[in-house]
């Protein structure tokens, strides 16, 4: 994955290396042209400085040459004097070796031996020709010297024969002089420059017009071709006698590119040649580009450094508020992200933070308000699950009694209510039957519900009357009943052999009861004691009437008189009694259903605010 | 909706009541009473004039003041009921449990 951190570094790389690179390139671009311009001149210096070493030989040579001569030539002086003469300026001479005397026919006069210093080698040595050849002579009678072919010793060693024309007060040829030029000191003068200039390669060398080696450092290089194969050397001679210095450059045979330049040593048609290798120019361009390029590629390295560097350290608040939001995506509200500076990105950490801060408060709040209402709800279900397995739920509950037939239905509300009933038989011919409405709602309501149902049929069974039991009821709920909870019950038992229907209300609704003969209905509205539980040693009293055959017991919860309807109005305890008065049924099931589908009706799409309970009993004799 | 209003009257400490007293809102009539409890009040009026409704759950609020007031010796004096109000009481036979006057004053004068 690219990170923007990455994209950063790039762009600092780049805008700092794209300049360097350029400038590297210049550089050694520069110093490439500027070297090979260098070397040039360098090798010109040097190829001039050997020209002013040959020239000094030569016209040292010819100076001598015709000092020597000149003695020869005072014919005004007798014949030994001249010669003694003569032979003194050879002996002083420096860079003769010897001097012979031809007539101007080319027949030898005379042999003189020098005593050259500069030479390991004494005159002796040297083949003087005993005859001066005629193309000498030839060439003699249009200039007054001549050097010519270079003559090699046994011993490998050069020299130059000069041939000089002497002449007498006239300007005629007297005689001619012949001498051997020394040039060994030549190359010591050459591997001198060599060693100084080039770090001791012989890379000076004096050629001759066929490019055979006359001087050189390197003795055993002389009288040799410059080079193996003659075209390695791309000078042409027609150059050298116009210009001079000639720069070249070319590949030997070998395939070193070499760099050079010939300097014109005129009036011999000689040439000293100056050459490096490439290699060697080079050596200080590469050294300026290598230099380049190490200092390019610092910089670069330090924009690559620096750039990542700035890069992450840029990048890093982002990054860690991406990292912090991919967290926070994956649920985690608690992650908060270092904040600096007061940039946007530090605008954009504590926005981050605050966020975070402000979700996990809202979570935490949520959560809360979430496990509340679950605890409550949890509570609700479960005191709602403890009611409902408290009643009976079966129907027809007593199938096998024909004496009586009873039927009920509780419809819970979803959050108030604790409403139950009951009815079992006590005996054989006794029918207890009772309502109730619990004060409070969820596990407490119900637990106080459980205790009560238990408590009256407890009692109930033992065969009391409905006043005893609700007395009994109430003493034990009451004692230690800190919550002031109660409970207000309506409680019957129905001699199902009479019909006689003993009844105590202890703080709940009237009950009603329908006749069947007169087809009216009765309210049971004397109260006979406060609602159970809440004080202890109350008296209840009770009530009594008998039940005919076909009449029927109507217990119901203020569910239904105080059922609402959108409009916030009441059902009421009225409408329930004319309900009954006006309907009626052939079973109890009949009678729960024509109050029931009436609640339904009246309380339309509202809440259902309270339980719904309702119990009829019908006595069949 | 429930408002309740607190006022001392000599030494007596009347809250009246205003609106419905039911599941939603007892616990409201609640911390008043238990209120007026912790600063030791001992003659506790309530006037029930403008109390339009009250459930079986605000009379558990009352009957549990009541317990507490008769273990330190102090009263609970009930006023102003109208009919409905009045009804409940009867039904639930709390009418005789509870000392209930007509109005307030004499609910006052009878401490």
């Amino acid at each position: 994955m690219i990170k923007l951190w990455h994209k950063y570094a790039l762009t600092l790389f780049l805008a700092a290396v794209v300049p360097v690179g350029i400038a590297t390139w210049q550089i050694a671009g520069i110093g490439s042209e500027e070297v090979v311009k260098g070397a040039g001149q360098l090798q010109i210096a040097v190829g001039e400085n050997a020209l002013g070493t040959v020239r000094d030989i030569l016209d040292g040579a010819l100076g001598e040459a015709t000092a020597v001569g000149a003695a020869i030539a005072m014919t005004d002086l007798p014949a030994d004097e001249r010669e003694k003469i003569a032979q003194a300026q050879l002996i002083g001479a420096k860079y003769l070796a010897n001097f012979s005397v031809y007539t101007p026919d080319g027949a030898a006069v005379q042999h003189m031996q020098g005593v050259n210093k500069n030479s390991a080698v004494v005159g002796g040595d040297i083949a003087t020709p005993e005859q001066l050849p005629a193309v000498l002579r030839d060439e003699l009678k249009t200039q007054t010297s001549a050097f010519s072919e270079l003559i090699r010793r046994p011993d490998g060693s050069l020299y130059l024969p000069l041939t000089t024309a002497i002449l007498d007060a006239k300007g005629a040829v007297y005689a001619y002089g012949w001498t051997a030029v020394e040039l060994g000191q030549l190359g010591v003068a050459l591997g001198e420059l060599s060693d100084h200039r080039f770090d001791g390669n012989d890379r000076v060398t004096l050629i001759d017009g066929a490019k055979r080696v006359v001087a050189a450092a390197d003795p055993k290089r002389v009288g040799q071709p410059f080079s193996p194969n003659d075209q390695d050397l791309p000078i042409k001679a027609a150059d050298l006698r116009r210009e001079m210095s000639v720069a070249f450059d070319y590949t030997t045979a070998a395939g070193e590119k070499r760099l050079g330049t010939a300097v014109s040593v005129m009036d011999v048609g000689w040439a000293i040649i100056v050459e490096q290798t490439y290699d060697e120019v080079f050596h200080g361009v590469s050294r300026i580009t290598n230099t380049a390029l190490i200092i390019g590629g610092a910089f670069a390295l330090a924009a690559l450094l620096l750039g990542i560097f700035a890069g992450r350290r840029m990048s890093a608040p982002i990054a860690a508020v991406s990292k912090a939001a991919g967290q926070v995506a994956g649920g985690d509200f608690t992650v908060q992200v270092p904040v600096s500076g007061t940039d946007e990105v530090g605008q954009l950490g504590k926005s981050f933070n605050a966020m975070t801060g402000q979700l996990t408060s809202t979570i935490a709040k949520l959560q809360d308000a979430t496990a509340a209402k679950e605890r409550m709800q949890t509570e609700l279900d479960i005191g709602r699950s403890i009611q409902m397995s408290m009643v009976p739920l079966k129907f027809p509950a007593f199938p096998e009694r024909k004496d009586f037939d009873v039927h009920a239905a509780l419809k819970p509300a979803f959050e108030v209510g604790g409403d139950f009933y009951d009815f079992f038989l006590t005996g054989e011919d006794t029918l207890c039957v009772c309502i109730a409405d619990v004060s409070g709602k969820g596990v407490p309501a119900a637990l106080f519900m459980a205790v009560t149902r238990t408590l009256v049929k407890t009692h109930a069974k033992l065969g009391a009357s409905s006043d005893e039991i609700l007395e009994k009821v109430n003493d034990d709920l009451a004692k230690d009943n800190d919550a002031c909870m109660f409970v207000t019950l309506f409680l019957a038992l129905l001699d199902l052999k009479t019909g006689v229907l003993t009844f105590t209300n202890a703080g709940h609704n009237p009950s009603y009861i329908k006749r069947k003969a007169t087809g009216k209905v009765e309210r049971l509205d004397k109260l006979h004691g406060p609602v159970i539980a809440a004080m202890e040693e109350i008296p209840y009293g009770s009530g009594a009437t008998t039940l005919g055959k076909g009449d029927t017991l109507f217990l119901y919860t203020d569910g239904v008189n105080e059922a609402m309807n959108a409009k916030q109005e009441l059902f009421t305890e009225e409408r329930l009694a004319g309900l009954l008065q006006n309907n009626t049924w052939t079973t109890s099931d009949g009678a729960v259903k024509v109050v029931l589908d009436d609640v339904w009706k009246f309380q339309g799409a509202a809440d259902q605010s309270d339980d719904v309970t309702v119990v009829a009993l019908r006595y069949l004799g | 909706m429930l408002n309740i209003k607190t006022q001392a009257e000599g030494a007596a400490f009347v809250l009246s009541f205003e609106g419905h007293l039911d599941t939603k809102t007892t616990k409201s009539a609640e911390d008043a009473f238990d209120g007026a409890l912790a600063a030791g009040q001992s003659k506790i009026a309530v006037d029930f004039d403008k109390l339009e409704y009250i459930s079986s759950v605000g009379l558990r609020v009352l009957l549990s003041t009541m317990k507490k007031l008769k273990k330190s010796g102090g009263k609970l004096h009930l006023a102003g009921m109208n009919p409905t109000v009045k009804e409940v009481f009867d039904i639930s036979g709390f009418s005789g449990i509870f000392t209930i006057f007509g109005t307030r004053a004499e609910a006052l004068a009878a401490f």
